[in-house]
């Protein structure tokens, strides 16, 4: 194994970490049900993970935000950058009100955020999954125009296969096709879907494995 | 025994022998007598070298010395020609191409008859046996200049040489030992002679080494210039009798009044021709005598001259334009050195010539005219700056034309005294010069000016570098042709059309292509529209048979759930999918509340807190769930499946709070509950694959008996599949979608969400299966008519 | 939903709700301002709720407030906890960027170790586990398509090496058959994916005609017919 030790800290807290949650997978509690050492530590850095987790997505937010007030300062699209901005100040402006008038309440008092949420990011994010509908119709519709091999012809057959059997009537109609729809969900979907979930799971190991040998260092930068 | 070396071979040869015993060379002169020949001077100047290098005997090499040696080694070649064709035919002016050594035996002739002159001339300083050595091997013209030099004596370089030697002797002691030994020596005696300033050169020495045809114009010069004359009267001048064939130039080389800095100059490094320009101020010379200087004999700055006088004396001996300068300015001072002996006192206006002095008169001193030194571009005045810049650049070339220059030539320079061809360079002319204007020089045609004027094809390189003429003013502005005007007329056009925005037309096809795509979206929404609208519920339920199994393992694990047992349910759905997830989940959640049990909400995603605040107090409004009592809603857990695993590992210390501020674990909810496997049932509504995948990986193995079902959307239903199942399955039960949903409710027999999409979703399936499909065909149509055409044009 | 019961901040949400509906579903006939405008306001307002939430539900009750108001062991636990996430902060700056790569270490080291754990007892066992009893519930056909489509599907993604055709050995063919069968129960996984993907987006279409209608009937129609 090429071990570059390029940054060896982060490295070496990586691998201690990451063998530490790992063994406390086997030995975190004694057969008494009691937590080892181990297993406290472990709870403690999972419990960190949550912390930092959540920090990490404030940072994200903050670089979100950084990247688009660059944008307003250099006038690329601009615009549109300063309105992002904008309804993320407005939001985070509300957040902070209901938080201090949660805690100066002693009740929740959330419902200034709970109107920009129910109003206008639920609506927004429903609304992009609907056109979703129409763009993988027209997709669908493209698909047949392009030069079909088998493979791509049973990826059509499947989802006109499973559109067809989910219709209601034509389940009643035809019982045909709705069992049709299960034996291929039940069957031929769950035996590719295994194999992807275990070819998956291979891969997180042998993934995990490279972080905690140190193979692979995602945390550079 | 004394030994000659080989001039060809360098290889030694005994005295006796004529012919190189190794290369069969010649080792003597064949214009050397007997009794000349024999002396061991003259063997020192055959010894094989070149008479140009300079001789270990010698003391310094000194600029003199090098000016005769540049001399000597191009003068050899030209004079040996020169002297080929003087015997045959008028005094051929082709470069010489051969080599000395190829003197012809027909030689001989005007050889010796200029060594009998010259004996009848021959001086009485002859006596001094050093000068005879030394005057053995230098030209009988360089040993009149040296006779004059050495009395005059005027020249720094004498007075550089602290103790010239000034007796026979004393030189003999100097040159005898070197030229015995120093077989190698490069310089010539004759150099050597004239620079430890001998005196007057006898003339019975130098014949051993000059031709005839060089001492006769010393002669001849006198008949035929009177201007030689003066200079001729001078007592040592051996030059006295006339000569038939040289010309006075010649003649005025030998009479010519003695140059102090040539006969003196022994120490100074810089050619004689170079120090004399040095001492002659700046400004006395017109800028125009630099081309003249810089390599094209000056008699040849008067060729174009129709008024030069066409007297012999101005002929050049070797109008080559490699001529050495020294000859040029030997040529000159034969033509135009003063006469009068005072106005040699004065050095700076000895060494000045006529010609230069004409040339000069154009131009005041002090003052350098514009064309002395012309830029090969235009002056920055004239030059637009813009001609520089890019923008510009197409511009100018349009312009190009317009502000075509032509460039001047020395022909429009004034000042310049065209030369006059001499009657005998008229004479060899092949053919009578040709008129006026059939010589065209751009033609390449006929030359027109020189001595080979008249000849066709040849080189016209000589007009272009022997004439006189200012640098040609060059001008930045490119020059076109007005085709290249077209092309960048051509291109500046797609250079002004490439910054605006084309027009593109948009193809029938990506028409048809967008047309399709509204069309399916229109007949999509109009008939989700048209069901929604108007409310209609035409689609029959799922029969209660057809039921999927999973669907009713969860059914049948709410159903073994007692009032008030907890059951922990994550909402895990993004906000996009809780239609439909709302939808499939209305039911079951339904049928939890219907069984009255105490509900603990959490979410891994941040929207996940609201959307299980609002399915509780909208979705399901009717069960009048209140916060503390029959639920409590733990709120947001970051970090994944970390995250999940702590909460799994300690969810009283993960999520010690509510959503709402509340001490999550001290409410009738979670009462009695420690860990996760206290629940009664772990249902997980969402609508990712990833987000199920995690909880069953790290929630369901922790735990143990505790049932976990899911309810997921119907994108995430094929992936969650495989774990679905039975008893033993990690999930026990599913509902996938609305779908999923509507099957629930047949099996509770309660009506939900589910219902309100139902006929939506029927009739929204079966437009979307007819749009794919007509659409399909509709666009293989498209297709083949759009490629039958190409196919055709094709 | 009735007008007359509704307030201000309700009537103006749901004009809101609607408007912005409108916005998005107007990329339909291609790229806009407004459904760029509606996107732009989403994506902030999403980044503006997660960070409150996670705020008022994470940071507070874990980093802030043990800090005011908890004992002594409470507070070192919470500094332990504070200095990564301080560290991590470092990398909100470039020039700080490097002093939060520890702390990112511990966040991979562990996100690793889950992983690890969860497929291994969450999925490999499991699920090896159900592809060999797969005879008892399905039947010999399908429990033979079952293995065969898992073990195909596997081998799709694991044999990666493609050798020469003039190398082929038998188990290289057998190997290659094998992995031909994997993509296609793949495409057939893939086309059940789709198909409840396109399920999905026509739900949600579906919803939103339904909030669309419920606007228009409730609160549009009635002030024009009023």
């Amino acid at each position: 194994m090429n071990l570059k030790l390029k940054s060896p800290i982060s490295t070496a807290i990586a691998i201690g970490v990451g063998v530490v949650v790992l063994l406390g997978y086997f030995f975190g509690g004694d057969p008494a049900g009691e937590l080892t050492t181990l297993g406290l530590l472990r709870d403690f850095l999972l419990q960190g993970a949550i912390v930092w987790a959540a920090v990490a997505m404030l940072v994200g937010i903050a670089n979100l935000a950084s990247v688009h007030l660059g944008k307003v300062r250099a006038d690329e699209e601009g615009s549109f950058s300063f309105i992002l901005l904008l309804s993320l100040i407005i939001t985070l402006g509300v957040g902070l009100y209901d938080i201090i008038k949660t805690h100066t309440d002693q009740q929740l008092n959330f419902q200034r955020t709970s109107w920009i949420f129910n109003y206008i990011q639920l609506p927004i994010e429903t609304s992009l999954m609907a056109v979703l509908a129409v763009s993988l119709t027209y997709a669908a519709v493209r698909l047949l125009t392009r030069r079909l091999n088998l493979l791509s012809a049973v990826f059509i057959g499947v989802v006109l296969m499973l559109l067809i059997g989910a219709v209601p009537q034509v389940a009643a109609l035809a019982p045909l096709f709705a069992e049709i729809r299960n034996w291929i969900l039940q069957i031929p979907t769950m035996a590719g879907a295994r194999g992807i979930l275990l070819g998956v799971a291979l891969g997180t190991i042998a993934t995990g494995i490279r972080i905690l040998t140190g193979g692979d260092r995602p945390y550079r930068g | 025994m004394e030994e000659i070396r080989c001039p060809m071979c360098g290889k030694p040869n005994p005295d006796h022998l004529e012919i190189c015993q190794h290369c069969q060379a010649r080792l003597k002169p064949l214009v050397l007598s007997a009794d000349e020949s024999s002396s061991g001077e003259a063997n020192d100047a055959d010894t094989g070298l070149p008479d140009w290098q300079p001789s270990d005997q010698q003391d310094e090499p000194t600029s003199e010395d090098e000016t005769a040696l540049e001399a000597d080694s191009e003068g050899d070649d030209w004079l040996t020609r020169l002297r080929e064709e003087g015997d045959s035919e008028p005094i051929g002016l082709t470069p010489p191409d051969e080599p000395p050594e190829t003197e012809e035996p027909a030689e001989e002739d005007w050889l010796l008859r200029i060594r009998e002159m010259r004996d009848a001339d021959a001086a009485p300083p002859a006596e001094d046996d050093s000068s005879s050595i030394s005057d053995e091997v230098l030209p009988s013209w360089m040993t009149a200049q040296e006779d004059e030099s050495g009395e005059q004596e005027t020249s720094e370089s004498d007075l550089s040489t602290p103790d010239p030697p000034s007796t026979g002797e004393e030189r003999a002691e100097q040159l005898d030992a070197p030229a015995s030994s120093a077989e190698d020596s490069e310089l010539p005696e004759w150099l050597t002679t004239s620079e430890e300033g001998a005196p007057p050169t006898p003339l019975q020495a130098s014949e051993a080494e000059v031709p005839d045809w060089l001492s006769a114009p010393e002669e001849d010069g006198e008949e035929d210039t009177p201007e030689a004359e003066q200079p001729s009267a001078e007592p040592p001048t051996p030059a006295t009798e006339p000569g038939a064939e040289l010309p006075d130039w010649l003649t005025a080389i030998g009479e010519e009044p003695p140059d102090p800095e040539l006969s003196g100059e022994s120490e100074a490094e810089i050619p004689e021709w170079l120090s004399t320009a040095e001492e002659i101020e700046p400004d006395d010379f017109p800028k125009e005598s630099q081309p003249v200087d810089d390599g094209i004999p000056d008699w040849m700055s008067g060729v174009d001259d129709p008024d030069a006088e066409p007297d012999l004396s101005t002929i050049p001996a070797e109008p080559d334009p490699e001529t050495p300068d020294w000859l040029s300015g030997l040529e000159v001072e034969g033509l135009g050195w003063p006469t009068d002996p005072s106005e040699a006192d004065s050095p700076g206006e000895d060494l000045e010539p006529d010609w230069l002095e004409e040339i000069g008169e154009g131009a005041a001193p002090g003052q350098v005219p514009e064309e002395a030194s012309p830029s090969p571009f235009l002056p920055e005045d004239d030059l637009d700056e813009s001609v520089f810049e890019i923008d510009e650049l197409t511009d100018l070339l349009s312009g190009a034309d317009e502000d075509l220059e032509i460039p001047a030539t020395a022909d429009d320079a004034d000042g310049l005294p065209p030369a006059e061809l001499p009657r005998w360079l008229e004479a060899m002319r092949p053919v009578d010069s040709p008129p006026e204007g059939t010589g065209d020089i751009d033609q390449g045609q006929v030359e027109q000016t020189g001595p080979l004027a008249g000849l066709s094809g040849v080189l016209m390189a000589e007009p272009e570098i022997a004439r006189l003429k200012q640098a040609p003013k060059l001008s930045s502005k490119l020059q076109i042709t007005p085709a290249q005007q077209d092309h960048v007329r051509v291109f500046r056009e797609l250079l002004a059309t490439e910054g605006q925005a084309q027009h593109v037309p948009q193809p029938i096809v990506v028409s048809s292509q967008g047309l399709l795509r509204w069309l399916s979206a229109f007949f999509l929404i109009l008939v989700i529209a048209l069901v929604v609208i108007n409310e209609v519920q035409w689609a029959p339920r799922p029969p209660l048979a057809s039921v999927p199994a999973e669907v009713l393992n969860v059914s049948e694990l709410i159903n073994t759930l007692s009032p008030q047992d907890p059951v922990l349910v994550s909402f895990d759905y993004e906000p996009g999918t809780s239609g439909e997830m709302e939808a499939a989940a209305a039911a079951v959640v339904d049928h939890l509340m219907l069984r009255g049990a105490y509900l603990t909400l959490v979410s891994t995603s941040p929207t996940g807190p609201a959307l299980a605040e609002h399915f509780i107090t909208t979705v399901q409004e009717e069960h009048h769930y209140v916060s503390g009592n029959q639920f409590v809603n733990l709120g947001y857990i970051p970090g994944g499946a970390s995250g999940l695993l702590g909460f799994v590992q300690m969810p009283q210390r993960i999520r010690p709070l509510s959503f709402d501020g509340m001490n999550a674990w001290t409410t009738q909810p979670l009462r009695g509950v420690y860990a996760l496997s206290d629940f009664k049932l772990v249902v997980v509504i969402t609508d990712n694959p990833d987000t199920a995948r995690t909880w069953i990986e790290q929630v369901q193995p922790k735990i143990e008996e505790t049932p976990l079902v899911t309810v997921v959307s119907a994108q995430a239903e094929p992936i969650i599949h495989p774990y679905v199942g039975g008893e033993n399955a990690q999930v026990r039960g599913m509902v996938g979608g609305v779908i999923g949903g509507a099957s629930y409710e047949q099996v509770t027999g309660k009506p939900n969400l589910a219902q309100v999409y139902w006929d939506a979703l029927n009739f929204g399936l079966l437009t979307a299966i007819a749009v794919i499909l007509i659409g399909g065909v509709a666009n293989v149509f498209l297709n083949l008519f759009r490629n039958k055409p190409q196919g055709e044009a094709s | 939903m009735n007008a007359a019961e509704m307030s201000i901040a309700d009537l103006s949400g749901l004009l809101l709700s609607f408007s912005f509906t409108i916005f998005v579903f107007s990329y339909i006939f291609g790229d806009n301002l407004l459904f760029r405008l509606a996107t732009h306001i989403f994506i902030g307002v999403a980044a503006g709720y997660a960070s409150i939430v996670t705020l008022y539900n994470v940071i507070l009750p874990q980093l802030i407030l043990p800090l005011l108001s908890g004992g002594r062991d409470e507070m070192f636990l919470t500094i332990s906890l504070l200095i990564p996430s301080l560290l991590l902060l470092t990398k909100i700056s470039p020039r700080t960027s490097r002093l939060g790569n520890p702390a990112i270490a511990i966040l991979v080291g562990i996100g690793a170790a889950v992983a690890i754990g969860g497929a291994i007892f969450g999925t490999l066992f499991p699920q090896t586990s159900a592809a060999i009893n797969v005879f008892e519930k399905n039947g010999f056909i399908n429990g033979t398509i079952l293995v065969i489509g898992t073990l195909a599907t596997l081998l799709f993604f694991q044999f990666s090496t493609r050798g020469k055709e003039s190398s082929l050995t038998g188990m290289t063919q057998v190997a290659n058959a094998l992995r031909w069968i994997g993509k296609a129960f793949i495409a057939v996984t893939f086309g059940a994916l789709f198909a409840g993907v396109y399920i999905a987006a026509i739900t949600a279409l579906i919803e939103r005609f339904i909030f669309l209608w419920t606007f228009v009937k409730e609160l549009v129609l009635p002030a024009l017919l009023r």
